[in-house]
């Protein structure tokens, strides 16, 4: 199965929530700012990247796992890629998961993927979104829960 | 492989590049109801055993080529975009509001060489 994690940029929540489901981010505990900050492409993408799913790794039961930006497009993107999985396929059941990780943005995410981002401020936004991560960290683990448990009850 | 026509505005065109490249008649009064954005639509399979959609589109192009070569990649599927940009301009807006003749006059011969062109 196929489990796409989307934020807005794929740079910041999209990334931490793969990287727990995968289980490069513990599930009992916040993780410290160098162990986020060491998450592969995480605070790396760019605008240009928007669209782009970035291979993240496989979970315990080989479902494969990836990261998407989409932008202010994300129903149309969404939509996009079932109807893709529906074509190669002929449905999108077990098949394909998206994930919206965009609800699990706070303040400081916000400002620091801004500062970091956009300004290129990288050494000021990055711990900023580091923070904000830890803040809502608890929110992260139960969204990758709840998807795994979705997973488990759609085979 | 997918090839997939992408457009923004200029319905009867890609409807029209379709058909041009799956060799199929052409109804002389080609007429349909507007295509809905962001929805793929199933032409067809050609000589080479590609399936041809359309897909009328209303984001950043970009952002579109990322996701439509990147779900390519995600189910391994080879993917070719073929860009009716040419014809989606403001004059193409006016010339829609022609006959089918004249339309089917206006763009056959264009998008046949465009279509030769792209070696479809």
């Amino acid at each position: 199965m196929k489990i796409i994690y989307s934020c807005y940029g794929g740079a910041h929540t999209s990334i931490v929530a793969a990287a727990i489901h995968i289980g490069l981010l513990p599930l009992d505990q916040t993780p410290s700012i160098d162990k986020v900050a060491a998450i592969p492409y995480y605070d790396m993408t760019d605008s240009i990247d928007i669209g782009r799913p970035i291979f993240m790794g496989l979970d315990e039961n080989e479902n494969e796992v990836f990261v998407m930006g989409m932008g202010a497009y994300r129903k149309e993107s969404a939509d996009l890629v079932y109807q893709f999985a529906n074509e190669v396929y002929g449905g999108c059941n077990g098949r394909v998961l998206i994930v919206n990780s965009i609800a699990l943005i706070n303040l400081p995410i916000r400002i620091g993927g801004f500062l970091s981002r956009k300004l290129k401020l990288v050494s000021i936004g990055k711990p900023i979104t580091i923070y904000g991560i830890q803040k809502k960290y608890g929110s992260f683990v139960k969204l990758v829960n709840n998807v795994k448990e979705t997973i488990l009850c759609q085979s | 492989m997918k090839i997939i026509y992408i457009f923004r505005n200029n319905d009867y065109a890609a409807i029209l590049a379709a058909y041009i490249h799956l060799k199929i008649n052409i109804p002389p009064n080609l007429e349909q109801a507007p295509l809905k954005k962001m929805k793929l639509y199933y032409m067809g399979v050609d000589e080479e055993q590609r399936q041809v959609y359309l897909l009328k589109y209303s984001m950043k192009k970009h952002i579109l080529m990322n996701i439509l070569h990147g779900v390519g990649n995600i189910f391994n599927e080879g993917i070719r975009i073929i860009e009716l940009k040419r014809f989606d301009g403001f004059l193409n807006n006016v010339y829609a509001r022609y006959t089918n003749q004249y339309k089917m006059k206006k763009y056959r011969k264009e998008l046949e060489d465009y279509i030769h062109e792209n070696n479809l």
